[in-house]
């Protein structure tokens, strides 16, 4: 973006606005609007632009104005709370009675663990706040982990037809993650310690810009999970064929890849619950998920029995990752400019200093899983058309490869409009579709209120519910019933 | 649309729209487009031949403020009624596109103050697989990202950074557009490049 002028256009900014994408109207867009048009004119009888007075056409000035309600009883309260205990208390009281219910086999609150990977920038200050001034582009990582190397390609349709990318992956148990496209070439590097990631672009024959994005998102809702490049090797739709398969075993099938196990779900969409974007509506999938590493080695969505998304995975070997193999390469001179999403790390005892009251923290998980993250986020802007979010606390959780994420957030900004109510925050600003169940929750923070389950293609295996002013996520690697219990474990953590 | 939509829309006189065609770098393509007259007033094919001509920037403008083809499609439904119904009085002091624009802006607005729903990033955005024709200066994740920061924006900002940075309107027809004088335009449109540069990262 270049420098702008007080007056006129700023160009650089203009041309990146216009290569933004612009959908196409519905197949029958101007049918319809014909048709409303005949039926104006059969209203009005046709009238004339010659021959009627001229008269200034009055167009509404209407600019938005800010709908302004009292603060409920229970934001009040929440307002009010600010001493330690008092928010425990409050926290406790406005979620719905602090009803603790231990279940055989609760383990207590998952401990945090290290990563097995380091990132050893030029100087140690990368888990300060203001490290986007510090951090220098050559950011070795090192790790002695064993990790999957991946080489994959994908297709995808566009305007301009199919377009295909191969790629190279590796990935680890900790989170970590290198991928290389080689043409257009394209590196990106993230560190599962730090949530950052660093993308470089190779420019021509010149050096390659790279910029850095820190303090991502832990995962979904506000994210994908960043155990794997979910965006171009797309996890969540094998995580929700995993727990089809358990659920409905009857609707996948079981079989080798590549000499692995694999569970298999090919089968059409029903009307509506696939997503339409242009003129394409998906309403066909074919997933093959890897049983042991819960990656996908095969998607194909297709519409209308044409192609509109595939990845094919070619090969995945377990292999030592050696340090240079995840160090994105950009020039030593160069500073990459750096881009914090918001989700800051906090030691899980200080969230309620942050936040103001305890983080919901689950009291069970399935058995391996451990707590590997905690980032608050003051505020978020909204997306879609659930209102904005302030305090976000996200809490992440690994076994392997696999991931979940609980999160809650304060559901409208400490001024302004209140929020009107939410949708699902998983696929609420997306074109997919909504087809949660209500389920009731028993026990724990939220005991007696319905969360919404979605276990469906496209999607994360997720559940969400609203209590108040909070909205919970939970989503990931997870079966209903897990997702279930998860939420109905969740107490206020108690500082050690 | 899709091809064989195209060829139905064609053999129906109804170009399909230009979805891969640039938007205007200025406001002359907008201004000097098809003016109403008598002709088309009260004849739906002439007015949306008319109104074909502006569609593709009115389509730009629409999905980034309300953030869905769905309601891009029923914003654009109402802004072409309520400029049918409108031309038996269009006397023609404004360009016709700056009058079209001016009806799309309105309805955006009135759209979202009676939902209360805020814009939405699109899926394509998410999904978004890198372009192999696009300039290699710009990584592929900035578009999602621009996608993004741009929904952040405050409506307002948002138009107004869309009007003069995208569609290249200048102040003073930005403001007939938005209902403001130029002077508000231009704050707006620093404070919305200020945001997206925060959001962007981008040294200011």
């Amino acid at each position: 973006m270049t420098e702008p002028t007080d007056v006129g256009p700023d160009r650089d900014l203009g041309r990146r606005l216009r290569s933004l994408p612009v959908p196409d109207h519905g197949d029958e867009f101007f049918d319809r609007l014909r048709g409303r048009l005949a039926a104006e004119s059969a209203f009005t009888g046709a009238p004339s632009y010659r021959g009627r007075s001229a008269r200034v056409i009055e167009l509404s000035a209407a600019r938005p104005q800010p709908v302004r309600r009292p603060p409920s009883r229970a934001r009040r309260l929440v307002t009010l709370a600010t001493a330690p205990a008092a928010a425990v208390a409050c926290f406790a009281l406005v979620v719905g009675g602090a009803v603790v219910v231990h279940r055989p086999g609760d383990r207590g609150t998952p401990r945090p663990i290290e990563s097995g990977t380091r990132w050893s920038a030029d100087n140690r200050t990368v888990d300060r706040p203001d490290r986007a001034d510090r951090l220098t582009a050559a950011a070795p990582y090192e790790s002695t982990e064993r990790g999957l190397a991946i080489a994959f390609t994908t297709r995808a349709s566009s305007r301009a037809g199919l377009v295909q990318s191969s790629y190279q992956a590796t990935v680890t148990p900790s989170g970590d993650y290198r991928l290389l496209r080689t043409a257009p070439r394209l590196e990106a590097a993230y560190s599962a310690e730090h949530r950052t990631r660093r993308l470089a672009r190779a420019a021509g024959a010149g050096t390659a810009p790279v910029v850095e994005q820190q303090d991502l998102p832990l995962g979904p809702p506000d994210g994908p999970a960043l155990s794997t490049p979910d965006r171009q090797l797309s996890r969540d739709l094998a995580a929700a064929v995993r727990a089809i398969a358990v659920e409905q075993p009857g609707r996948v099938s079981r079989g080798e890849l590549m000499g692995r196990p694999v569970v298999t779900l090919d089968e059409p969409l029903e009307p509506g619950a696939g997503f339409t974007e242009g003129s394409q509506t998906v309403d066909r999938v074919r997933i093959v998920v890897d049983e042991q590493t819960g990656l996908p080695l095969e998607v194909r969505l297709t519409s209308a029995g044409a192609l509109f998304r595939e990845i094919t995975v070619q090969s995945i070997d377990e292999t030592p990752v050696a340090p240079a193999s995840l160090t994105p390469t950009a020039p030593d001179e160069v500073r990459p400019p750096a881009t914090s999403l918001g989700h800051r790390p906090v030691p899980i005892d200080d969230v309620q200093s942050v936040t103001g009251r305890a983080p919901a923290v689950p009291r069970w998980a399935p058995d391996g899983f451990q707590l590997t993250g905690v980032t608050v986020a003051g505020s978020l802007p909204t997306t879609g058309s659930n209102p904005a979010s302030r305090d976000v606390v996200t809490l992440a959780y690994r076994r392997g490869y696999d991931t979940f994420t609980v999160t809650t957030r304060l559901t409208a900004p400490a001024t302004g409009p209140a929020g009107d109510g939410w949708r699902n925050p998983l696929v609420d600003g997306t074109y997919l579709p909504d087809r949660t169940d209500p389920t009731p929750l028993v026990g724990g923070l939220l005991d007696g209120r319905t969360a919404h389950v979605g276990i469906y293609p496209l999607v994360w295996p997720h559940l969400w519910v609203e209590a108040e002013d909070l909205v919970v996520t939970v989503a990931g690697d997870l079966t209903r019933g897990e997702l279930v219990r998860v939420a109905e474990s969740l107490t206020p953590h108690t500082t050690r | 649309m899709t091809a064989a939509a195209g060829k139905e829309a064609a053999a129906r006189g109804v170009q399909p729209p230009m979805s891969v065609a640039p938007l205007p770098v200025d406001d002359s393509r907008v201004s000097c487009g098809p003016q109403p007259d008598g002709r088309i007033a009260g004849d739906p094919d002439g007015f949306i031949d008319m109104v074909q001509h502006y569609d593709r920037p009115l389509r730009a403008l629409v999905f980034r403020l309300m953030g869905s083809r769905e309601q891009m499609d029923d914003v654009l439904q109402d802004v072409y009624l309520r400029a049918f119904r409108a031309l038996p009085g269009f006397r023609g002091e404004a360009a016709s596109g700056t009058w079209l624009y001016r009806i799309a802006y309105n309805v955006c607005i009135d759209e979202l103050r009676r939902s209360h729903r805020q814009p939405r990033v699109p899926l394509e955005d998410y999904f978004d697989e890198p372009d192999p024709g696009a300039d290699p200066g710009d990584l592929a994740s900035m578009r999602g990202d621009l996608a993004g920061a741009l929904a952040g924006l405050p409506v307002d900002q948002r138009a107004a950074v869309l009007l003069v940075d995208a569609h290249g309107f200048d102040y003073a027809r930005a403001g007939e557009i938005l209902g403001v004088p130029p002077g508000t335009v231009g704050s707006r449109v620093s404070r919305g490049r200020a945001a997206l540069r925060r959001s962007l990262g981008t040294p200011s």
